[in-house]
């Protein structure tokens, strides 16, 4: 008794686009918590609406990138877009004197980390997992 | 006959030197003098008016001297001095009783210059010590506590050597009158001039200024909280650290009068304090938090622009490859 290996599907998932995946729900994340004390004052994305309009544009423009690829387009534009916007909000929760950063501003850094290595890998076509469901069978050789 | 000439000439002097006295006493005679006291009951340090009125049938003589003498009780002479009538032929004399004069019964006696014209008034010298409440002050009303008080008479002699209470009030027990009053705070001399106690309160503005810092930020204009403000002061060497509040205000209050440095964000500002000031701080905000996310940013950016100019010069290359391929199969066939 044999057993043969049969495989039903193939995927290829470049692994940029999983981490761009990632980033984007710990950019969401990043809207539960406080960013910094700018000036003395607590910059929450909940009370700070342009910072919260910012996140969610961000993590949106990041999304576009999947529909991108699957049209075979490249997706690395909307995750640089991302990636500004990403700044702009850096910008304008940290420019301050005496600017404490706390867990929102982490979050978002590690998202733009994440997207940033994930546009590389994208740009250079590297990472690309190799996903194959396959079928076991019992093959009698008699 | 010399005798006889000489007793003559003698004799003649006497009669015309006699004969003047009497012209001119005659004259002076003519004057009146009204005499008018403000008080005939007085404390110590309190103020004594003597206002003398001298006219000669019924109208005001202007430019007559008048003396003044006050002797206290013992007859021994305590005040002397000498006035001009004016315009309205009045001379006015005043005279501080002072703290070191005994109590008891004093004898105003005021007089023509050079005449036997002369009043003689009584009055009565008391010595009553009170409570004065003396208040210190800031400049911008604020108490001024535990500074020391000292008190000097006239004669410069320290009456009195104190410290105010929190609310920056000192209570003295004192006659009322003129003194020399000094206040020194922190070892500063913020007030020493003379001063005239006259109730029971004395309120004294010290040389002790307020300064308002106010920290706002460069290009955005937004007023920082809880930022620390250095404040040195050049002549005591004394220094304090102060916080901004939420509105971006720091208050520095009892500064005394001098030069002080201010230090901030590794910048110092040295400046002359003269008075109660607000000054404006401007300090240049931090980007060591932008940093990362740009460094991320631009690496992205850099290496897809990289593999974009790549891919385009590959793109041209085949091009021209095929081209000239092309070219090549064109003319074969011809």
């Amino acid at each position: 008794m044999n057993i043969a290996v049969q495989i039903v599907k193939r995927f290829s998932l470049p692994l940029g686009l999983l981490l761009v995946l990632i980033s984007v729900i710990v950019n969401f994340l990043s809207l539960n918590y406080p960013w910094s004390r700018r000036s003395g004052v607590l910059v929450h994305p909940s009370s700070d609406a342009s910072l919260q309009v910012m996140i969610i544009t961000s993590s949106l423009v990041t999304l576009i990138s999947f529909y991108l690829y699957f049209k075979r387009i490249e997706p690395t534009v909307p995750i640089i877009v991302s990636l500004i916007i990403d700044t702009l909000c850096s910008v304008h929760t940290t420019f301050s004197v005496n600017a404490r950063v706390y867990t929102g501003y982490f979050l978002s850094l590690l998202s733009s980390i994440m997207k940033g290595t994930a546009s590389i890998l994208l740009t250079l076509k590297i990472g690309l997992l190799e996903i194959e469901i396959v079928k076991e069978e019992e093959v009698n050789n008699q | 006959m010399r005798t006889l000439k000489s007793r003559a000439l003698s004799f003649l002097t006497i009669l015309l030197l006699t004969l003047l006295f009497h012209t001119s006493s005659s004259i002076a005679q003519s004057y009146k003098l009204k005499v008018l006291l403000n008080r005939s009951e007085l404390s110590v340090g309190e103020l004594l008016n003597v206002t003398a009125k001298v006219y000669a049938e019924g109208v005001p003589v202007k430019g007559v001297l008048v003396e003044l003498e006050i002797r206290d009780p013992e007859g021994k002479p305590r005040h002397i001095s000498v006035n001009q009538t004016n315009d309205k032929g009045i001379a006015i004399f005043v005279v501080r009783i002072s703290l070191n004069w005994p109590k008891g019964k004093y004898t105003v006696y005021v007089a023509i210059s050079r005449t036997s014209i002369k009043r003689v008034i009584a009055i009565r010298v008391i010595k009553k010590k009170q409570f004065v409440h003396l208040k210190c002050l800031t400049t911008e009303g604020h108490p001024l506590p535990r500074a020391t008080v000292m008190l000097f008479d006239t004669y410069g002699k320290r009456i009195v050597y104190t410290h105010t209470n929190t609310n920056g009030t000192s209570i003295l027990f004192i006659y009322p009158g003129a003194y020399i009053l000094k206040i020194i705070w922190k070892g500063v001399y913020v007030y020493d001039e003379c001063v005239e106690v006259k109730g029971k309160e004395l309120l004294i503005l010290c040389e002790i200024y307020d300064l308002t810092i106010i920290v706002k930020e460069k290009y955005t204009g937004r007023l920082i909280a809880n930022f620390e403000v250095t404040v040195k002061s050049l002549a005591t060497a004394l220094e304090k650290k102060y916080y901004t509040n939420s509105s971006g205000i720091a208050l520095v209050k009892y500064l005394t009068k001098g030069l002080y440095e201010i230090r901030y964000d590794n910048k110092k500002l040295v400046m002359n304090v003269t008075r109660s000031e607000t000054i404006l701080i401007e300090v240049e905000p931090s980007i060591v938090w932008i940093i990362p996310q740009l460094l991320v940013l631009m690496i992205s950016f850099i290496i897809y622009v990289i593999k974009e100019i790549i891919t385009e010069r590959r793109k041209r290359k085949t091009r021209h490859q095929r081209g000239s391929e092309h070219s090549s199969s064109n003319s074969e066939e011809v």
